[in-house]
């Protein structure tokens, strides 16, 4: 049509080199826009969940949690107590900072966490026969944007037998 | 509070953005095209967002989408195939006082649209008529014989036929 119309057509706009030029603002902002598409597709911006674990003597903590996670996303965290040993653990149970789980809403775990204090839920394991294992698991949604940080330990009685740093980052 | 703030930070989001890829993008739109922009992202939004209505997810689907529609518009400007391809070319549907008639069934222009967009131009006859194009922005141009260009008048909502 672009023919039709130079032939019996209005004349056709002159010729004239095509360039790209860009302002000040296009030139640092389009970069800048083209940012966060860019963090999105190598990953760094998807929810990330990750295995930790603690090792004291004959005791392991695996801790399987997300480490960044969508706002008002759910996921799930599991934590698994490995007695290596072949004796018992006895009265074993699993405290979390309230300063971590207190970010996020809607928290279920089974066995269910108890409030200890105004610092710790508790979480009972009972007793865990050597070379056995037992775990807590449960789901998080995030309603708090930021990083949640806090510790999760474990005891035999009053003894401290491991603890573990975690650290969630809730993108907003 | 929060959704205060979500709103706040998308807002100023999108403001920047749309600064950023410029003015050509803000082309006035008909009642239709802007009916059909509002409900598309609608129909779309649950298969692109998902489960995942964070402000984080919105300003990636956002900026994503800025960038494609900056990028296209690099690539109209430096290449004339390129924005053949995008954004079309202008269509002849009156030449001298003849209707085209294969253009016009192909952009699905009816006569009496062409004559409304005439009479538009204070054009009352198809022999007044130099010229008649259907521009690639969905106008129609009216180029009268013996006179200058007078009248642009949208006729693309119509031929839609939404």
């Amino acid at each position: 049509m672009k023919k039709e119309i130079e032939r019996d057509g209005p004349p056709a706009p002159p010729e004239q080199p095509r360039r790209l030029l860009f302002g000040p603002v296009q030139a640092i902002g389009v970069p800048l826009l083209m940012v966060l598409p860019l963090l999105a597709m190598v990953g760094l911006l998807a929810t990330k969940s990750v295995v930790q674990t603690a090792v004291a003597d004959e005791v392991r903590l695996e801790v399987e949690y997300p480490v960044r996670m969508a706002h008002s996303a759910v996921q799930p965290i599991r934590l698994v107590l490995y007695n290596d040993d072949g004796h018992p653990l006895r009265d074993v149970h699993v405290e979390v900072d309230r300063s971590y789980l207190d970010g996020f809403s809607e928290r279920s775990f089974t066995p269910s966490l108890e409030t200890v204090d105004a610092s710790a839920y508790r979480a009972p394991l009972g007793h865990v026969a050597g070379r056995n294992s037992a775990a807590i698991s449960g789901d998080v949604k995030a309603n708090s944007s930021g990083p949640h940080e806090g510790e999760v330990r474990v005891f035999s009685g009053d003894r401290l037998l491991l603890r573990q740093r975690l650290r969630t980052f809730v993108l907003p | 509070m929060e959704i205060v703030v979500r709103i706040v930070i998308l807002y100023f989001f999108i403001v920047v953005g749309l600064r950023i890829i410029g003015k050509r993008e803000f082309a006035q739109l008909s009642p239709l095209e802007l009916v059909l922009l509002l409900l598309i992202p609608e129909i779309a939004s649950q298969a692109l967002v998902g489960e995942d209505f964070s402000v984080t997810r919105a300003m990636v689907g956002i900026s994503t989408l800025l960038s494609l529609v900056f990028l296209s518009s690099l690539l109209m400007q430096k290449s004339r195939r390129a924005e053949v391809v995008i954004a079309g070319e202008p269509v002849l549907l009156v030449r001298r006082g003849e209707m085209i008639e294969p253009n016009m069934a192909r952009e699905r222009i009816t006569p009496e649209e062409l004559f409304t967009e005439m009479h538009k131009a204070g054009i009352e006859r198809l022999e007044q008529v130099r010229w008649a194009i259907l521009e690639a922005d969905g106008r129609v141009a009216i180029v009268p014989e013996g006179g200058p260009a007078v009248q642009q008048a949208r006729v693309a909502d119509e031929s839609v036929g939404l």
